[in-house]
């Protein structure tokens, strides 16, 4: 119980002084929540050429303490991106004009963003987005070519905008020293496991148990990608007599630029632009007369860059020809084409009015037009195949992670970024999009509004609400539960019927809560093997066991629950285990 | 059921009897592909703080606190899978060298690791075994597993494979999917992973095996680890793969400690190599398949194994393809006739080593004659010809000896064969009759493919042989009927890669030449972005120089037994190892500028013990005096494993070694006078497998071209590729015991044997691994052994 007390009064101090830590990329504050609630919040350090280094306020995570030290009972629940905003009238408009592919206009950003996910409801918004699909399909869909264009414009720009958040907050996870002070190596796992489902229709329903392999399978995909994109790209650039540059990002290849050296503008010969996706760099007047961003490396006398003072080294404008990300399926994407700074543009855009033609115009949707399913698939397979980028998701996701890192990385050549940035900013193809320097105003004002929320009881609400949910089933019948979700559906959410915080009601969640951990816990050592002792701490075994015993005392059900679970650990382990596992389901008998 | 495989049953009936004294009764084997010692050492050391035990807490209980570890094992020439495993799954030197291989003469490739084929004729009775299995029964080399009845095996999905269990496989769908709704749907939403399947599907067959008393010999198959290692370098993955090997540990040990065999059990970790993996640096490739298809490389059409995956073809999916030309745009004369005319070969899976078949360079030569003028080509061209006559006619007469007795084999086997079995009790299927049948029924099909192909090639070696020079200038004979399709031919001389024909250098017979030696040591690459990774992809080259061409440059005392290997680092950094195999003594002496002329005369100037030489022994402590004298394997051995190339020396000296066939043989078995003449037909298929040179890569670079493989590779002699893993634990294994001796991959199976009682340990060439072998008052401790062998007519299948 020491132990207990020591994180208390560490908590203690934590709200009280704005305690924070400091971390590589990411900055993580923790602020105590009326409540009964803590906000975890990562910052970041953007640099701004004017202004210099300022901190965005980026993702915030609140977890329900129940007001206590004890992680047992804590529960995460929302997870706020701060640049994701609502958007205001004149975006939703523009978002609903078919082929419009640019972003318009600016949110205000006012009040408190909508949540990404709810970590302990997360299948909640399933239902709506299978009712609004369904809509769309039997409703907007038969009206006719102008109904089914607009709407699925805005249905599909309103969902790559959530996905873009999501996708930002995974990055900011995701930055070493995001697992620094702010939450646990699980907690972050399932923090991680859940946005990143959060992406799928049906991924809120996926029970907590598959977000570490959820996240696991992701996180190894993705460095594969990294390690194979940066090894072909090197390759293709040395075959090419091209120069390859990886930029890293928190000590992880992201992205690269593959430059030129000016001296060989003109000269022809063999370039074989599979993979590179650039045009001829040898034969293209262009070069001869580059005027943008360049620079100065040192060359020896074989080509290869070396420091500068090296002997025998001589000097050489090197032109960036193109920049690519690394972290994508299958082959680098062509992020920025330097010669021709629209191409990347016009290459989404063209691959996006294909499917508003193809879904908007003719109407040929998934599986209400099988012969168009099979000949996509059948293209996309072989496409695929030789190295096409056809996964939006995939792209919009190195799109974001561009940006961020532009904003943030501080080793770059001040006026290379500078360059980089504009031309990403030319990039934006979704109305709902804001320009990355009122994203930045937009989070900071979000961001305080989410903190004054938080201090007007507004967040003590939601908690509330969460945990009348937990133990709903243990106070009330079925028949006045549906009732009141009926008459909650009826009046549109104006009537939401809330139990009061009662120390009784919040004993019941604190147990509800104790019971599943320790559960899970014990769960996880019998998972691991034969042995309990060979894997697990046993004090904190014979802990959990004990906990369990004293939770169960007053439920029949559960006690029979945690009878099994001991006697199933009892049949595994050492006599000492053993001695113990006898005299809890002593215990557990002794009240029955 | 054939003699050679019933006698070997017959052998174990009778062993049975020896079974008294052996220390376990049942042997289980967990085979974890790329598991190198040094990541394991690193894990088991770590703490999880959570719980403050190992990282790896079933490794650690069940091999370091309760089983003996052998803390430095290695695998015995270079570090691939399929060459290391033939070791491991057999006891004797490799006869087979790489992962992928091709035959010289025929043009026939042996893809290894394919294993598609192979499935789809095992359901059609075509095949019984994988190839490799093939390829060890044709050399007269059996596997540890035919130490036992086939009713007492339970073997994986692996490359030395025998049968396949379609059990498993039928198994594996229905297992997977008859799981509760719910948690097929939370699969389905994060994504099913069917291939997951098939190895929980093994693991369920093996936990339940071991519950029966008769399952004798079992393994399992990882080969999780090596595939992530290979291709990210990400610690978190690694490590997730390690937890679930260690999971795995720990399941089969908990079926052991509960099943009625577990105090006669013996559990063993082993792998086949390590894994040169760097958490701050990729591996990065080379390409050689370019470098060769380039004109400064010879403007070769490269023949492959596979498709390079990533040229992202769709045909590059098509699990049965084994011969793909790539092309040279660059050729000199061979424009457009690639496909028939590949003259260059390669293993697509490189890895850290590259093995490289040139067609032979005075093929070349006349092939660019038959293209010119007669005039002028044909003198030369018959020139060439007698150049080889005399090795030719040496081959057509053996040839003429081999491949009738080949043919007399084949009848006899096919006598013994019989019609297949029908109507086969169950019993009857789980003591591998059909099994059997097929394997034969394979085996001959083989045989007479051989036959064909080897015809063919004598059939060339008559037209070449019988070559007039005037029949050639008349037109009778045209000069490409000269050219064979679709073969590299006879090794390359040293002189001939130091001189390598790639094209006419104006007419009079005057080549354009290369020297393959200076030119890929000469590599450099201009985009090298890793500090601490070199320039230069290429670490030596490595090739053998016949003892009737070595022996005269060299002094009485330094005279070898067999063929030398020589090491080329640069000109002036090359090194010769010298073997005596008769007392097992290898010396390295440093060379430089070693060159061969057209005479086979070989020149170099011997230098001092310098820095920068291949192996790099010096600079890793070895004194200049010790190097420069003949020391026994052993000695080697004990020297020189921790440094940084490690065993380096004796791999090399066994990857170039004299292919060692097995005394028993199905093509010899009961040959009676046409024995020595097919013993010589089945040396004569390895040999022809070998490749001109061996590229060896330099850290952190790797020669893949099926695949990037960034996050680490293996092929080398490197330290950190060819330290395996290999621990011991159950019936009389000393607990907490670590052997520090280093041994190699040939000691695995005489330790497997000593244990078992099964076969002879000093039949074996490597040294038992004395320290895990219990003394009898230690197995007293353990309770007797019963000895009873199940008969095959009461059995069922696993």
């Amino acid at each position: 119980m020491e132990f207990w007390g020591q994180k208390w009064m560490y908590k203690l101090c934590v709200c009280l002084l704005g305690l924070v830590s400091q971390a590589a990329d990411v900055r993580v504050e923790r602020t105590e929540v009326p409540g009964g609630g803590e906000l975890v919040t990562y910052f970041r350090t953007v640099m701004d050429p004017a202004s210099g280094a300022s901190e965005v306020p980026l993702v915030s995570i609140l977890r329900d303490t129940m007001g206590d030290a004890n992680p047992e009972n804590d529960q995460l629940r929302n997870v706020w991106a701060f640049t994701y905003t609502r958007p205001s009238v004149f975006k939703r408009l523009a978002a609903s004009v078919p082929f419009l592919y640019e972003r318009m206009g600016r949110s205000s950003g006012n009040g408190a963003p909508p949540p990404i996910v709810d970590i302990a409801a997360a299948g909640k918004g399933t239902i709506p987005r299978l009712a609004s699909n369904l809509a769309q399909t039997n409703a907007f869909d038969p009206l006719g070519m102008p109904y089914r264009a607009t709407t699925r414009a805005y249905r599909s720009r309103a969902a790559e905008y959530r996905t873009m958040q999501i996708w930002r907050t995974l990055d900011v996870l995701s930055t070493d020293g995001a697992d620094s002070h702010g939450l646990t190596e699980s907690e972050l796992t399932e923090v991680r496991g859940r946005v990143l489902l959060a992406r799928r229709l049906f991924g809120g329903w996926v029970r907590s148990r598959y977000m570490a392999p959820a996240w696991n399978r992701f996180e190894t995909a993705s460095t594969e990608d990294r390690g194979r994109n940066w090894e072909m790209l090197r390759q293709r650039a040395e075959e090419n007599r091209l120069y390859f540059q990886p930029l890293d990002r928190n000590g992880r290849p992201a992205f690269a630029i593959v430059w030129f050296d000016r001296a060989l503008a003109g000269s022809g010969g063999r370039f074989d632009s599979k993979f590179l996706d650039i045009s001829d760099p040898f034969r293209d007047p262009r070069l001869e007369r580059w005027t943008e961003y360049s620079e100065t490396w040192q060359l020896d006398g074989s080509g290869s860059p070396v420091s500068p003072g090296t002997d025998g080294a001589s000097p050489a404008e090197m032109i960036p020809l193109a920049l690519y990300a690394l972290d994508h399926p299958k082959v680098p994407l062509v992020l920025i084409d330097f010669r021709d700074p629209g191409k990347p543009w016009r290459r989404e855009a063209a691959k996006r009015a294909a499917d508003d033609i193809a879904t908007g115009v003719l109407g040929w949707t998934g599986y209400g037009n099988l012969s168009y399913l099979a000949a996509k698939t059948s293209w996309s397979f072989v496409h695929r195949r030789h190295g096409g980028a056809l996964d939006r998701s995939a792209r919009l996701r190195a799109y974001v992670q561009l940006r961020q890192t532009l904003i943030s990385d501080t080793h770059m050549d001040a006026a290379l970024r500078r360059d980089l940035s504009a031309r990403l900013e030319r990039f934006g193809l979704n109305p709902f999009d804001n320009a990355s320097h009122a994203e930045q105003d937009i989070a900071r004002r979000q961001y305080q509004a989410l903190i004054a929320k938080a201090r007007a009881g507004g967040l003590a609400a939601s908690l509330a609400d969460q945990r009348n949910r937990e133990v709903g089933p243990l106070v009330h019948r079925p028949s006045v539960r549906l009732a009141r979700k009926v008459a909650t559906a009826v009046t549109l959410g104006a009537y939401r019927h809330r139990d009061p915080q009662t120390t009784e009601l919040l004993a019941l969640v604190d147990r509800r809560r104790r019971v599943h951990w320790h559960m899970r816990y014990l769960e996880g050592v019998l998972a691991a093997g034969p042995r309990p002792e060979v894997v697990a701490d046993m004090r904190a075994v014979r802990h959990s066991m004990d906990e369990l015993t004293a939770l169960s005392a007053e439920n029949t059900e559960l006690r029979n629950e945690v009878a099994q679970l001991v006697s199933a650990i009892m049949a595994r382990s050492d006599e000492a285990t053993r001695a113990e596992c006898r005299r809890c389901l002593s215990r557990l008998a002794d009240v029955r | 059921m054939s003699g050679s495989w019933g006698r070997l049953a017959a052998i174990a009936l009778l062993g049975a009897g020896a079974l008294g004294a052996a220390q376990a009764k049942r042997v289980v084997i967990v085979k974890v592909d790329g598991l190198g010692a040094s990541v394991l050492e690193h894990y088991l050391a770590a703490r999880n703080p959570a719980t403050g035990k190992s990282r790896l807490p079933w490794i650690d209980y069940v091999f370091v606190q309760n089983g003996a570890r052998v803390a430095n094992f290695y695998v015995r020439g270079i570090s691939l899978s399929v060459p290391s495993w033939s070791m491991l799954d057999s006891g004797r030197p490799p006869v087979i060298r790489g992962n992928a291989e091709f035959d010289r003469l025929t043009g026939r490739i042996y893809d290894y690791m394919n294993f598609f084929p192979f499935y789809f004729l095992n359901a059609r009775n075509s095949r019984a075994d994988m190839p490799g299995v093939e390829v060890l029964d044709e050399a007269g080399i059996p596997l540890f597993i035919d130490e036992y009845q086939p009713i007492e095996c339970l073997q994986a999905m692996e490359l030395f494979q025998r049968g396949v269990r379609w059990r498993t496989l039928k198994s594996t769908l229905p297992e997977k999917f008859s799981r509760t709704p719910r948690a097929l749907f939370d699969e389905w939403q994060i994504g099913f992973r069917v291939i997951d399947a098939v190895a929980e599907q093994q693991e369920r067959e093996l936990i339940a095996a071991l519950a029966q008393d008769r399952a004798l010999y079992l393994d399992l198959f990882v080969g999780d680890y090596d595939h992530t290692a290979h291709l990210t370098n990400d610690e978190p993955s690694i490590v997730r793969v390690l937890d679930k090997v260690d999971r795995l540990i720990g399941h089969i040990w908990g079926a052991i400690e509960q099943s009625p065999l577990g105090a006669q059990t013996v559990l063993a970790l082993v792998s086949d190599h390590g894994m040169n993996s760097d958490p701050s640096a990729y591996s990065q490739g080379y390409n050689l398949l370019n470098f060769f298809g380039s004109a400064a490389g010879g403007g070769h059409h490269v023949l492959t194994n596979r498709h390079p995956e990533a040229d992202y073809k769709l045909r590059g999916l098509d699990p049965f393809v084994s011969r793909v030309v790539t092309p040279s745009k660059e050729s000199f004369y061979l424009r457009d006739e690639a496909d028939e005319y590949p003259t260059a070969w390669m293993d697509l899976d490189g890895n850290e080593r590259a093995s490289i078949y040139l067609r032979n360079s005075d093929i070349n030569a006349m092939h660019i004659l038959a293209k010119q003028p007669r005039a002028v080509a044909v003198p030369e061209l018959v020139r060439i010809i007698d150049a080889h006559r005399r090795d030719w006619r040496r081959t057509a007469a053996e040839l003429d000896d081999e491949l009738p007795a080949l043919e007399r084999a084949v009848a006899r086997k096919r006598l013994a064969l019989g019609p297949q079995p029908k109507h086969l009790t169950r019993a009857q299927y789980a003591a591998g009759v059909l099994d059997g049948w097929v394997r034969l029924k394979a085996f001959i099909e083989l045989c007479e493919r051989h036959y064909r192909d080897y015809r063919e090639y004598r059939r060339w070696l008559g037209v070449v042989l019988e070559a007039r020079e005037g029949d050639i200038a008349s037109g009778r004979l045209k000069a490409d009927a000269l050219i064979p399709k679709g073969v590299s031919l006879d090794r390359n001389s040293v002189y001939q890669l130091q001189n390598y024909v790639v094209n006419a250098a104006g007419p009079q017979g005057r080549f354009e030449r290369l020297n393959y030696f200076d030119l890929l040591a000469g590599i450099r690459v201009r985009n090298n972005v890793q500090r601490g990774v070199s320039s230069k992809p290429v670490d030596f080259i490595a090739t053998e120089i016949a003892l009737a061409a070595i022996a005269p440059a060299l002094a009485a005392d330094e005279r070898p037994d067999c063929d030398a290997v020589w090491l080329y680092g640069s000109r002036d950094r090359q090194a010769l190892i010298l073997s005596r195999r008769n007392s097992r003594a290898l010396r390295y002496l440093p060379v430089r500028n070693l060159r061969q002329d057209a005479a086979g005369r070989i020149e170099f100037e011997r230098m001092e013990f310098v820095p920068g030489l291949p192996l790099g022994y010096l600079e890793d402590g070895a004194s200049a005096d010790w190097l420069g004298r003949w020391h026994k394997e052993a000695e080697w051995l004990q020297k020189v494993h921790r440094m940084r190339y490690s065993n380096g020396i004796i791999g090399l000296a066994q990857q170039f070694a004299p292919f060692e066939i097995g005394e028993k043989g199905e093509l010899w078995e009961g040959a009676g006078a046409d024995t020595p003449l097919l013993r010589r037909f089945a040396e004569r298929l390895r040999d022809t497998t070998s490749a001109d040179f061996m590229v060896a890569a330099n850290d952190q670079w790797n020669f893949n071209v099926r695949s990037f493989n960034p996050g680490g590779n293996h092929g080398s002699f490197l330290r950190i590729s060819t330290h395996s893993t290999l621990m011991f634990a159950g019936a009389g294994i000393p607990k907490g015991e670590v052997v520090e001796t280093p041994y190699d991959s040939l000691s695995f199976v005489p330790t497997l044997a000593a244990l078992t009682g099964l076969g002879n340990p000093q039949s074996y060439p490597g040294p038992v691994i004395e320290a895990v072998i219990s003394s009898p008052q230690r197995r007293d401790a353990h309770g007797s052994q019963d000895c009873g062998r199940l008969s095959s007519g009461t059995a069922q299948p696993f």
